[in-house]
């Protein structure tokens, strides 16, 4: 990992943050990151993130833009200075954790997802201080992003995530266009009888998949109930969820001993 | 449809093998839970929103 090290303290300041994650305990992984010599950030992939990703094999690395859009992933060998910069440009070089004074206000309301907020004490902020504009650039930045993910989600037929993320985002954009873009993809959803069943599917795979097998009966119970719920379903979007659940499933019923 | 998936992926190998990692360039980020974090001025993932972040997933083995 002397890669890592490296791009930290080259790039830091230029914008880009290095964090490594692993799902393994804090013992061993506290005693190897010190025999390495890292220097980067770390953490704990406590919520699934790998999973979420779909990684199958480490290391692998994921370059993630200042909006929150994944722009590259793949081995860490392929992580080189070209890739880097060719990405860095937009991106915050003073980081949140940094923003003191009125830019605390900003933070403060964009953390939590009062983007109105958010935008309203940039404006004010940018009438003394050329540093408002950059936190209101940022802010619009990330709302924009996430409202487009938002809308590509209901096109591609991830009904749920588009109603989900929608319900939550709406509640912070009072007063911006946004707002109406947003709220119209939660009354779509509403007003269309095809939709609510792709969402009603999606909650029961989430549901059928809550807990994990700790037995062979146990996937196969699962895995029927999905074959059941994949009927008619085939070719959507929730069709590929639930056969890509099934796969899952029987991967992991032939690593099961009993 | 399914069941010829999991055949096939029997056939091949003789081992179910892994699908392919679904390509996420374009995606959003998932929401992150993380825990410990350590060697960062940040308390939370959500302090890097607005940084190039580069997630390099590893193991002590």
């Amino acid at each position: 990992m002397p890669h890592l090290n490296e791009l930290d303290e080259q790039y830091r300041d230029k914008g880009l943050t290095v964090l490594a994650l692993t799902s393994e305990g804090a013992k061993r992984t506290e005693a190897w990151i010190e025999a390495k010599g890292a220097k980067f950030a770390y953490a704990y992939d406590r919520g699934g993130l790998a999973k979420q990703l779909g990684v199958r094999g480490i290391p692998a690395s994921f370059l993630v833009g200042p909006d929150g859009k994944i722009v590259w992933q793949g081995h860490p060998s392929g992580v080189n200075d070209a890739l880097v910069t060719k990405h860095l440009e937009g991106a915050l070089t003073k980081p949140l954790y940094e923003w003191d004074g009125a830019a605390k206000k900003i933070k403060s309301a964009f953390l939590d997802g009062q983007f109105g907020k958010a935008l309203a004490e940039a404006a004010k902020l940018a009438e003394k201080d050329p540093f408002g504009e950059e936190a209101g650039r940022i802010v619009r930045q990330v709302l924009e992003s996430r409202v487009a993910s938002l809308e590509a989600a209901i096109e591609k037929g991830d009904v749920l995530t588009a109603y989900e993320g929608s319900k939550a985002l709406a509640k912070g954009l009072k007063g911006l266009p946004e707002q109406e873009r947003v709220e119209a993809i939660t009354k779509r959803i509403s007003k269309d009888k095809e939709l609510r069943a792709q969402m009603k599917a999606q909650e029961k795979v989430l549901k059928i998949t809550a807990e994990t097998p700790r037995r062979k009966k146990e996937c196969d119970a699962q895995m029927d109930a999905l074959k059941k719920l994949l009927k008619g379903k085939e070719g959507t979007f929730v069709g590929g969820q639930i056969e890509a659940k099934v796969l899952e499933l029987f991967q992991l019923k032939s690593r099961l001993q009993f | 449809m399914l069941t010829s998936l999991l055949l096939s992926a029997l056939a091949v190998t003789g081992q179910p093998v892994a699908p392919l990692a679904a390509d996420k360039v374009g995606t959003q980020l998932p929401v992150v839970e993380i825990e410990g974090l350590t060697q960062s001025p940040a308390s939370s993932f959500e302090e890097l929103t607005g940084r190039l972040v580069l997630i390099e997933f590893f193991a002590y083995w």
